[in-house]
């Protein structure tokens, strides 16, 4: 294991343009048992909400989680904060000198690197880490504390985290902070409550309190899912203008594929808290390869008129189960067109064998073995392309 | 054609504390047989509000000003509500309100719940009832074993044809459905629509389709209404609103959809938001955020007038262009 992690490490050091490096991640949420489970010793179950994922985020680039609901986006995203338990995996991820220093003063071993391993934390010494990745939610009507004015809001997390700052400072970041995300003048806003503000100023005020503690990297959950379609692009057209002024990495999560063209550099596509294909945005909506994928964008409506005169085929058969209740073998099998397509081949292998990731020449991944006759994914990936 | 809703300058206020809500400003519109009419605009452009008044079941503190709503000929608003009620609601016209999945009683079974129109309505006894009840859950494909569970034994995806089969049970000829894919996700949503596609066909329904996102009206309707601050800015086929649209609010509404295939064009927004319809501005209502605004904007309000056959426009700009 040690040998492993070792081997990761030196890939992550030579990599200098890598900023985030997520392997095999698994968030299991143990299932409360009943007392007759627990006297006939059935085994724990769990609700797999994230089952083996690996994926990695270059500096400067937008990574794009989407996926239907359910199938592990939002946990994806918690866990590079350590907001939920990790059961198993690696993150490797380049914080900033000062936040490595605070750790090491905080006792965790770095090994004399230029990055730190955020699952390899002990849980009460992450802190520091929640200044370098910040998250935005999706509703910008639960996520701001209602009795806090915008002032109050956004001096919060300097006060978590004890920014050695005065008063006046603080203030100028939050002026500074608002001025960014384009509310001003920022002295309009500072004294209101939330309630004040319209759905797409309080997502603003979301995007300027994940700012100010200057992150690294920011998950953006759903951050537009809410906003009318007239204003989601200016959204959009903002967070990618902070992108290029502040040097940030997004993981931003969305269902929408549509969306995820607009911003997105890569994008992974997850279901059932695995990612079935992941690549260069453009290419998969262009030409899915992952039978679960090609369902996805062939139902995705269009604003062409002419599609009234025809039905939507999108090739997937029943529901999906729930992630306590993962299909043996591969997870999507029991929906598969593809599989029951190529049953003579397939017999053997998809409803028995989880399949590995195989790897396409545009240097994309995809976990089906309708695939096998290309490169497997070794150990760790390949982010050359 | 055959016209089987007819809506004559309907107004609805909200009567609230802190002033009355406009929410419906003479709109009018005529809905053909086996027609799907999208209605779309903004969150708060007052679509559910139009819905419910159709029905004549504004909840309070809202209220029906004035206004016609003729279904074969009858104007339903005039009846006493207990008639509308007995004769006209889920028989001629029914409705899937916006969220209905959500509210689905979860201390009843499914089969329980779509029974009640056949008793309330028809005097079905309990077995009869339960009997059509497995017929429309096949119609909407679903199993018709699940009259026996409950609702929170069924996925988002069965609850919502669930409840499309319930707005059906009466065979109305008209049906309102209120956002009703907002909640799901995309295959599933899906299926619904295509659900929808083959009801209009088979049971020969007109649909009046409400829903803030535009891929979903291209989807499925006909004729297309956009909606800005409680009145109707532009209406035409559904072609017209999405190839060649003249209302300034429409040309940029269409262009702020992001598409998911062809180039990637700069996606367009419109700066600043709706306005409050407590205090509307004067003039024609989206004059603050209109590129094209002029003096005469911000003092007169434009009406809504036929440009060209089947297509009104409430803008200045056509003024002069009535045909
Ligand atoms: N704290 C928890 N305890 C138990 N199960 C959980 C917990 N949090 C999430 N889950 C389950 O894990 C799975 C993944 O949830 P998650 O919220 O990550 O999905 P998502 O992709 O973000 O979905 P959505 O698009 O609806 O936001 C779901 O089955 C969910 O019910
Ligand atoms: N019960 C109510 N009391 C007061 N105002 C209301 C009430 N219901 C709706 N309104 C107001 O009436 C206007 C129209 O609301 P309506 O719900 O019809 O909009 P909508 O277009 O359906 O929006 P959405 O897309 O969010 O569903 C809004 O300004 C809203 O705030
Ligand atoms: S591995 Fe088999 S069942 Fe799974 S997606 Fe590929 S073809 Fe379908
Ligand atoms: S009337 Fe004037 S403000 Fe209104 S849409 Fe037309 S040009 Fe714009
Ligand atoms: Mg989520
Ligand atoms: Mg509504």
């Amino acid at each position: 294991m040690k040998g492993e992690r070792n081997e990761i490490g030196d890939i992550f050091t030579s990599n200098k343009d890598l900023l985030l490096m997520v392997e095999d991640l698994k968030v299991w949420f143990p299932l409360k048992r009943g007392i007759g489970e627990i006297l006939r010793r059935k085994p724990q179950r769990y609700v797999k909400a994230v089952d083996s994922v690996s994926f990695f985020v270059k500096e400067r680039e937008t990574f794009c989680l989407a996926g239907e609901s359910g199938c592990g986006k939002t946990t994806t995203g918690k866990s590079l904060l350590r907001l939920v338990p990790i059961t198993s995996g690696s993150a490797l991820f380049r914080a900033r000198k000062e936040t490595l220093e605070e750790l090491k003063k905080n006792g965790v071993n770095l090994d004399g690197e230029d990055y730190v391993d955020i699952f390899a934390i002990p849980p009460r010494k992450v802190k520091p880490i929640r200044k370098d990745i910040q998250i935005i939610y999706q509703d910008p009507y639960g996520s701001l504390n209602p009795r806090y004015n915008i002032g109050d809001i956004l001096k919060e997390p300097m006060n978590i985290h004890k920014v050695e700052l005065t008063e006046e400072e603080k203030m100028e970041r939050v002026h500074k902070a608002l001025e960014t995300v384009k509310l001003k003048p920022p002295e309009d806003f500072i004294d209101r409550f939330p309630h004040q503000l319209s759905g797409g100023q309080r997502q603003r005020i979301a995007i300027a309190k994940a700012l100010i503690m200057n992150p690294k990297l920011i998950v953006a959950d759903e951050p537009v899912s809410m906003l009318d379609v007239s204003i989601r692009a200016e959204m959009l057209e903002l967070l990618q203008s902070i992108k290029e002024d502040r040097n940030l990495s997004y993981v931003f999560i969305t269902h929408d594929l549509a969306v995820s063209r607009y911003i997105c550099d890569r994008i992974a596509i997850m279901y059932l808290g695995r990612i079935v294909e992941t690549g260069e945005t453009r290419r998969i909506i262009e030409n899915p390869l992952h039978p679960y994928t090609r369902a996805l964008v062939a139902a995705i409506p269009e604003p062409d008129p002419s599609n009234r005169h025809k039905l939507r085929n999108v090739p997937i058969k029943g529901e999906i189960p729930s992630a306590a209740n993962i299909p043996p073998g591969c997870r999507f099998h029991p929906r598969c067109v593809a599989f029951d397509e190529n049953m003579e081949r397939l017999r053997d292998k998809c409803p028995i064998h989880d399949p590995p990731y195989f790897v396409s020449e545009d240097g994309r991944y995809v976990n089906c073995w309708l695939y096998d006759n290309w490169k497997k994914k070794e150990k760790i990936m390949d982010f050359s392309t | 054609m055959t016209t089987v809703l007819e809506v004559s300058n309907l107004s609805t206020s909200y009567m609230t504390f802190r002033g009355v809500v406009r929410a419906l400003e003479k709109v009018s519109l005529k809905l053909e047989k086996e027609e799907i009419l999208g209605i779309a605009g903004e969150s708060g452009c007052g679509k559910s509000t139009l819905a419910w008044s159709i029905m004549g079941l504004v909840p309070p503190p809202g209220k029906i000003i004035e206004g016609s709503v003729k279904i074969d000929g009858i104007d339903i608003l005039k009846l006493p509500e207990n008639e509308r009620r007995k004769k006209i609601l889920w028989e001629k016209i029914s409705m899937v309100f916006q969220g209905a999945i959500n509210s689905l009683n979860p201390v009843y079974t499914i089969g329980y719940q779509l029974a009640e129109p056949f008793i309330y309505h028809r005097n079905y006894t309990k077995k009869e009832a339960l009997e059509k009840v497995r017929e429309l859950l096949k119609m909407v494909g679903l199993n018709p074993e699940l009259v026996k569970r409950y609702p929170h034994e069924l996925s988002g995806g069965m609850k919502q044809r669930a409840v499309i089969a319930m707005a059906l049970a009466l065979e109305p000829s008209v049906v309102i459905a209120d956002e009703p894919t907002t909640a799901l996700d995309v295959v599933i949503q899906s299926q619904i629509l295509n659900l929808m596609k083959k009801l209009k066909q088979e049971k020969r329904l007109s649909f009046i389709l409400i829903t803030h996102d535009m891929s979903v009206i291209a989807e499925m309707a006909d004729k297309v209404a956009i909606m800005y601050a409680g009145r109707i800015v532009e209406y035409g086929s559904s072609d017209i609103i999405f190839n060649n649209p003249y209302h300034p609010y429409t040309r940029l509404l269409i262009k702020s959809i992001p598409r998911l295939r062809g180039p990637i064009e700069k996606l367009h927004y419109i700066p600043g938001e709706p306005p409050n319809l407590i205090s509307a501005p004067p003039g024609c209502k989206f004059n603050p955020r209109c590129p094209q605004a002029t003096e005469r904007c911000r003092k007169e309000e434009p009406d809504l007038i036929e440009v060209e056959k089947g297509h009104f426009v409430r803008c200045w700009l056509y003024e002069g262009r009535e045909s």
